[in-house]
């Protein structure tokens, strides 16, 4: 069943979808269980205490999941803010808006591998 | 003779306005949906620079950690939920129209998977929180 | 009788440089469609008028324009509603030829890019009868099989707009209409086409697109199922090379 179309467009398509699909299912939690819960007093604040994210990390499958969640939502953002901006009269700048957009979600990805493993 | 595209009178070529996505609802509301990811990218880029603190040592990590607490991150978190939100929202309702699952020859309804979505989603968020919290 | 205020974007390359505005007030009942109201100018008022028309009832697909800033079928779209008068332009992002007449080139080249035809590796004798196909088989491409070229949805793609080598929503609904066809051979010559950057990738699915289609296609669903097909498709080939070319 495979074809090898001359494009790597179905790549950045491929991250773009898979990461909307970990955002929508992940990231909503998160914001609310590491961030706006601890903030109003609804989580306690020891949940994500130096000690206890220390021993989660050690977890190889935690380091996995957390790169997972950082690395493909940064991809699926990185295709909708190339269209934003394409969108918004960036047409003349194609190529540079590209690099940016699509540079900058390998460079997290980078980030996230070098600080978790 | 015949006309040639020298003589030919010019095409009108209309510019589009820049402003184009105010020009109706829908296209407004697409508009919203996309900046959904400048919030989703910010998020995960918190979650970088927690990594980052937390490499850096105790007080660096916690320092970090009670930053939560101020007003304008609380801000920020409750506008960035409500956008996250609107994304998962809006990606769950596509999924249909986007993947035709099949079983043998029949097509499972949209409403179905729209409604296994949903209620993955409601227990992948349970879990976590349990997961976190205890 | 009632009046209503039709007001039509007029552009006269000869003369003027650029479009104009130009109001008419004609009487009107509730039976009269955008169209009619156009032809009523044309018979009666300003024989100059030019725009494309044919069929009157939603077949031929000729009578698209943008109606209060919407791309409708004028055939399709009554009077009465829109009391406060209406406007009636040219199709956006088409190059205009003379008032509502736009050039419809462009569109016609990429349908044709498509392949819209069965493509068969090899065609079985006709001693061995037709090619038999289920109602599911047939349910899976039935509503792609629909369009008729109006070229409204081209209109709707702000993709479109901003781009004009992107192939467009028509082009790829009636390239994947053949696509599912349970009867279909050429998935692979067609996948060159849609498959390039200048094909599905491009598509932001703002879904205008399926909203004004006036015979209920759905492009936008087509777009993305070809993009999650072509990309599942593109990864096998670089994990297994050695399967199929």
């Amino acid at each position: 069943m495979g074809v090898r179309l001359k494009t790597a467009d179905p790549i950045w398509w491929g991250l773009f979808s898979a990461g909307g699909t970990v955002a929508a299912f992940l990231v909503p939690v998160h914001i609310v269980v590491t961030g706006l819960g601890i903030g109003l007093g609804w989580i306690p604040l020891e949940t994500l205490s130096y000690e206890r994210v220390g021993e989660l990390l050690e977890n190889p499958l935690v380091r996995l999941y957390l790169l997972v969640l950082i690395s493909l939502p940064l991809f699926h953002s990185a295709h909708r803010l190339r269209h934003i901006l394409l969108d918004l009269g960036g047409g003349a700048l194609r190529t540079p808006i590209s690099i940016l957009c699509y540079g900058g979600a390998i460079a997290g990805t980078v980030a996230a591998v070098w600080l978790l493993v | 003779m015949s006309a040639t595209s020298a003589q030919r009178p010019p095409r009108y070529r209309a510019q589009r306005p820049s402003l184009w996505w105010l020009s109706n609802g829908r296209y407004f509301l697409f508009m919203v949906r996309e900046l959904s990811a400048v919030f989703v990218a910010l998020y995960a880029l918190s979650y970088l620079v927690g990594l980052y603190r937390l490499s850096q040592g105790k007080d660096s990590y916690e320092a970090y950690v009670a930053m939560l607490h101020h007003p304008a991150v609380l801000v920020f978190l409750g506008v960035a939920l409500v956008f996250c939100l609107l994304h998962t929202v809006t990606w769950f309702h596509l999924t249909p129209i986007v993947m035709v699952v099949r079983m043998g020859r029949k097509v499972i309804p949209a409403k179905l998977v729209l409604a296994a979505n949903y209620l993955v989603w409601i227990l992948l968020s349970g879990v976590l929180w349990y997961l976190v919290v205890n | 009788m009632k009046t209503i205020d039709i007001t039509v974007t007029r552009y006269d390359p000869e003369n003027k440089p650029a479009p104009y505005d130009q109001t008419y007030t004609i009487p009107y009942d509730d039976e009269m469609v955008v169209l009619d109201g156009l032809n009523y100018i044309k018979d009666h008022v300003d024989g100059s008028l030019s725009y494309r028309w044919s069929c009157r009832m939603g077949v031929c697909g000729s009578c698209g324009m943008m109606v209060n800033g919407e791309p409708k079928l004028t055939c399709a779209v009554f009077l009465k509603d829109y009391p406060q008068g209406v406007r009636v332009g040219p199709l956006d992002h088409f190059p205009v030829v003379r008032d509502l007449v736009i050039e419809m080139d462009d569109f016609m080249d990429k349908l044709r890019a498509v392949k819209p035809w069965m493509i068969r590796e090899q065609e079985k004798p006709v001693q061995e009868g037709e090619y038999l196909q289920s109602p599911e088989e047939l349910q899976l491409f039935r509503q792609f099989s629909m369009c008729i070229n109006c070229a409204l949805c081209y209109a709707a793609c702000p993709v479109y707009a901003a781009d004009k080598t992107f192939i467009g929503p028509a082009a790829i609904a009636l390239a994947h209409r053949y696509d599912m066809d349970s009867r279909e051979e050429g998935q692979d010559q067609r996948a060159e086409v849609i498959g390039s950057h200048e094909g599905i990738w491009e598509c932001s699915f703002v879904g205008e697109c399926s909203v004004v289609c006036p015979k209920h296609v759905d492009p936008a669903a087509a777009i993305q199922r070809s993009k999650v097909q072509l990309t599942k498709d593109h990864i096998l080939g670089l994990l297994w090379p050695w399967g199929k070319s």
